[in-house]
């Protein structure tokens, strides 16, 4: 038995590492395959993600169940990034203080079941707020880009710094971008408390909180293996609960709970007297059924005015205040991919992944840029950069496909939102000097100068528009923007600029003209 | 090591770093050239063949370069483009210059740029950091603010001060390569303009009058060589262009110490006269260079 654990610690750490730097990857040298081999076989992206586009590869939620089914939630011993963090964070407290004893606690399971009912019911209704607050997955994605990666960042350029003050820039400093304070503080919040309850608690989050924990608990209910405590052999030492991080050992009764268990085999590492097995519930008598499915349904009455509550929050989006002409922006800029407002909101699961790949940052984490039913999701933000026109990694890299993958030359067409010119704004009206730096930025030359009272101003013209920001980000007056992109709530399909002069025949003089 | 003595090591890595920025500056030794030469136009060849007959004729890169010196090259590399598009400095022009350069013993030879687009990719696709690399140069990040340090710009009408990179600052050397662009509000991006790329706050320079901020910055630090890329040159839709269709094969090439002059002569390449852009106008008046091509020693070679 000691060994099925270090099998486990073993996979733990090879699925943890990889997703762990995917997240923290500054350099862009994971490429999209690996991301999507490694994100398939998380269980909530992998579902909808099926949903979305039905492929084998989506298939990864299938092989969990049957993984569940099978063993239990080994799901969350092996696979689960969330689940690991906890781990690691229990095994520190463990090295640097003292090992943790745990108690064995009574199930919670009017929380357990009533947050997977209302995630369910949210889903139904097509938002997906609650399983952007409390998917384990986009959860550590969160996490990992929003805390970790800074702090690579921060080693990263502490090494920058020195070697270029000894003339080597071989190792490039990189650009912090922190996300917005409030969407730091929620994820800090969720991070602490997190890393807190899994110090003193173990697998608390799994087993209250966690819909994929709570959902693959009910299936271990009748999962063909199962840990049992060996009446005979047990010499009731305690040993084994007062180990058990998911305080689900009640060595009084001496019944393992499987629906919170989560096979790590520390139980039965810790047994001297191997009292603790994994044996077939089927081989001997048929599962026993409990009467909770009753409880269950009692439970989804009281949640629902709660929910319709949650419903009737809605911010409204006005992203620069204090302005003479105030940009409103009346539809947020969704990622190239989207399709449309309904379909990311609809799917994204605010795991971040696209954020984290984004080379050029444009992809901000928010907290409510789609209103409540949006929670969490990610927006373009075209304050912090723009979408670099020759760019596709957000699209081929969403576990959940909320972005579906588009070829290069579509994404250069894809119509994201629409330029919008507030001429009253701008420097050549207001200090009648040049400017130009939006049409300079723009890729396709929508945004194009005309004469004006002797001076060139922008004028933009939509058709060619693609809505990746780069005037709005270039635009250099204060403390307004003088053009914006206003989102489309349906992406379109942009007109291939063809307005040009045939120069390639005009013939070059071979002379000096001087 | 305990968790008391990590911790006070680190804070004191932290607490060092700003200080380790005041170590070893190198003095400013600026090349003196006494060149046959006030302008060289070069036609008709590869870009490298050109530079190379070019700069021969100014008595070779040693005229300006010497032994032991560090040289910083300052390349257009604005944009995430492949090199065909002619949106950034000719990729091959830059690895020569760097070979030269060695050639002439420079100790060492830095090139970076402030992009536009996402500098990773800029650096990457325009085919400079390869070309670099492979002439053993060394490429240097312009995209953090921590390389920029506060100058004052003397006698700026409107840009009094800038934060200038580093590199600019600490060289013995500084050459200029832009590329010849047609440019939707500076109308022509040469020499001068290609300087917008050595400063962090651009911005600052779009909402006072660019024109006249141009102008003011080519006093600060006059390029001790510039080296104008006009083989591939677009034409229209600048500076970043929508296609190849926007370039001509030109086949010319610039060579001058005096940045107005470069202007002025490239700008001719392309029908403009000084007077149709202002920055070149204000700085001939002004008197950091000469746009009177007329009364210039120049030298015309034909490949």
């Amino acid at each position: 038995m000691k060994a099925l654990r270090k099998a486990r610690i073993i996979t733990q750490i090879l699925f943890f590492a990889p997703l762990f730097f995917i997240f923290i990857d500054f350099t862009g040298i994971t490429g999209e395959y690996f991301k999507n081999l490694l994100t398939s076989l998380q269980f909530i992206p992998s579902i909808i993600k099926f949903l979305t586009i039905p492929s084998l590869l989506a298939g990864g939620f299938i092989l969990i169940l049957l993984l569940t089914i099978i063993s239990g939630r080994a799901y969350c011993s092996t696979i689960c990034p969330l689940g690991i963090l906890q781990d690691i964070a229990g095994y520190l407290k463990r090295k640097l203080f003292s090992r943790n004893r745990f108690d064995f606690k009574k199930p919670h399971k009017v929380i357990r079941y009533g947050l997977l009912v209302i995630l369910l019911i949210s889903l139904v209704s097509g938002t997906m707020a609650a399983v952007n607050l409390f998917d384990p997955f986009s959860l550590f994605g969160r996490i990992t880009f929003q805390i970790f990666r800074p702090l690579s960042i921060g080693v990263n350029n502490v090494i920058s710094f020195v070697l270029s003050r000894f003339g080597n820039y071989s190792v490039y400093p990189q650009e912090f971008y922190f996300v917005s304070s409030p969407v730091l503080a929620f994820t800090a919040f969720c991070f602490i408390g997190i890393t807190v309850l899994a110090v003193y608690r173990g697998r608390w989050y799994c087993n209250v909180i966690c819909p994929v924990g709570t959902f693959l608990g009910l299936i271990s209910k009748f999962s063909i293996y199962k840990f049992e405590i060996n009446h005979p052999l047990c010499t009731e030492c305690g040993a084994c609960g007062k180990m058990c991080k998911s305080e689900c050992i009640d060595t009084e009764k001496k019944i393992i709970d499987m629906e919170r268990c989560v096979v790590c085999f520390n139980c039965t590492t810790v047994c001297n007297s191997s009292a603790i097995t994994l044996t077939n519930r089927y081989r001997r008598e048929g599962p026993k059924f409990s009467s909770e499915r009753r409880v269950f349904i009692n439970k989804l009455g009281s949640f629902l005015p709660g929910l319709l509550l949650f419903y009737s929050m809605k911010d409204s989006i006005i992203v620069y205040v204090l302005n003479k002409i105030p940009v409103i922006r009346k539809t947020p800029v969704t990622p190239p991919g989207a399709v449309s407002l309904n379909h990311f909101t609809s799917r994204c699961t605010a795991c971040g992944l696209c954020v984290s790949t984004c080379p050029t940052h444009v992809i901000q984490p928010a907290l409510f840029a789609y209103g409540t039913e949006g929670a969490l999701q990610p927006v373009l933000d075209f304050e912090k950069s723009f979408c670099n026109y020759e760019c596709n990694l957000c699209t081929l890299i969403c576990p959940t496909g909320a972005l579906l993958p588009m070829g290069i030359e579509a994404k250069k067409v894809s119509q994201l939102g629409k330029a919008v010119f507030i001429k009253d704004n701008c420097v050549v009206i207001t200090q009648k000097t040049e400017c130009g730096a939006c049409s300079e930025h723009c890729p396709t030359k929508a945004v194009t100068m005309i004469p004006y009272e002797g001076l060139m101003l922008p004028e933009v013209r939509e058709k060619y528009c693609v809505g990746c920001g780069a005037c709005e980000k270039a635009c250099p007056t204060k403390p307004y923007k003088s053009i914006y992109v206003e989102g489309n709530a349906e992406h379109k399909i942009a007109e291939k600029n063809l307005e040009k002069k045939k120069i390639k025949e005009e013939k070059v003089l071979e002379e000096f003209p001087f | 090591m305990d968790r008391r003595r990590f911790i006070s090591l680190v804070s004191a890595g932290i607490a060092a770093a700003p200080f380790i920025k005041t170590l070893p500056k190198t003095s400013h030794n600026y090349a003196n050239p006494n060149t046959p030469f006030d302008l060289v136009a070069v036609r008709g060849g590869e870009a490298t063949a050109m530079f190379d007959e070019g700069i021969k004729s100014l008595g070779g890169i040693s005229s300006f370069v010497k032994r032991g010196q560090r040289v910083v090259v300052k390349p257009n590399i604005g944009w995430d483009v492949v090199p065909e598009r002619a949106a950034n400095t000719n990729p091959a022009l830059v690895g020569r210059i760097i070979q030269h350069c060695i050639n002439a013993g420079a100790k060492e030879v830095v090139v970076f740029d402030n992009t536009c687009d996402n500098w990773i990719r800029c650096y990457k696709n325009s085919g400079i950091e390869k070309a670099v690399k492979e002439s053993g140069g060394k490429i240097a990040p312009g995209n953090t603010e921590s390389y920029y340090q506060s100058v004052s710009v003397p006698g700026g009408k409107r840009l009094t001060s800038a934060k200038v990179h580093e590199l600019i600052l600490e060289s013995d050397v500084f050459i200029n390569v832009p590329v010849l662009k047609n440019h939707g509000s500076a109308k022509l991006t040469i020499c001068m303009k290609n300087l917008m790329g050595i400063v962090w706050d651009r911005g600052y320079w779009h909402r006072n009058n660019l024109h006249q901020c141009i102008a003011d910055f080519s006093a600060f630090r006059k390029p001790d060589l510039n080296i104008v890329d006009a083989y591939n040159v677009m034409k229209q839709n600048g500076p970043r262009g929508v296609d190849e269709e926007d370039v001509i094969l030109m086949k010319a090439m610039i060579i001058s110490t005096d940045m107005v002059a470069a202007d002025t002569a490239a700008a001719k390449l392309l029908d403009f006269e000084p007077k149709d852009v202002s920055y070149i106008k204000i700085a001939g008046e002004t008197g950091i260079g000469r746009t009177d091509l007329q009364n210039l020693k120049i030298n015309r070679i034909k490949i």
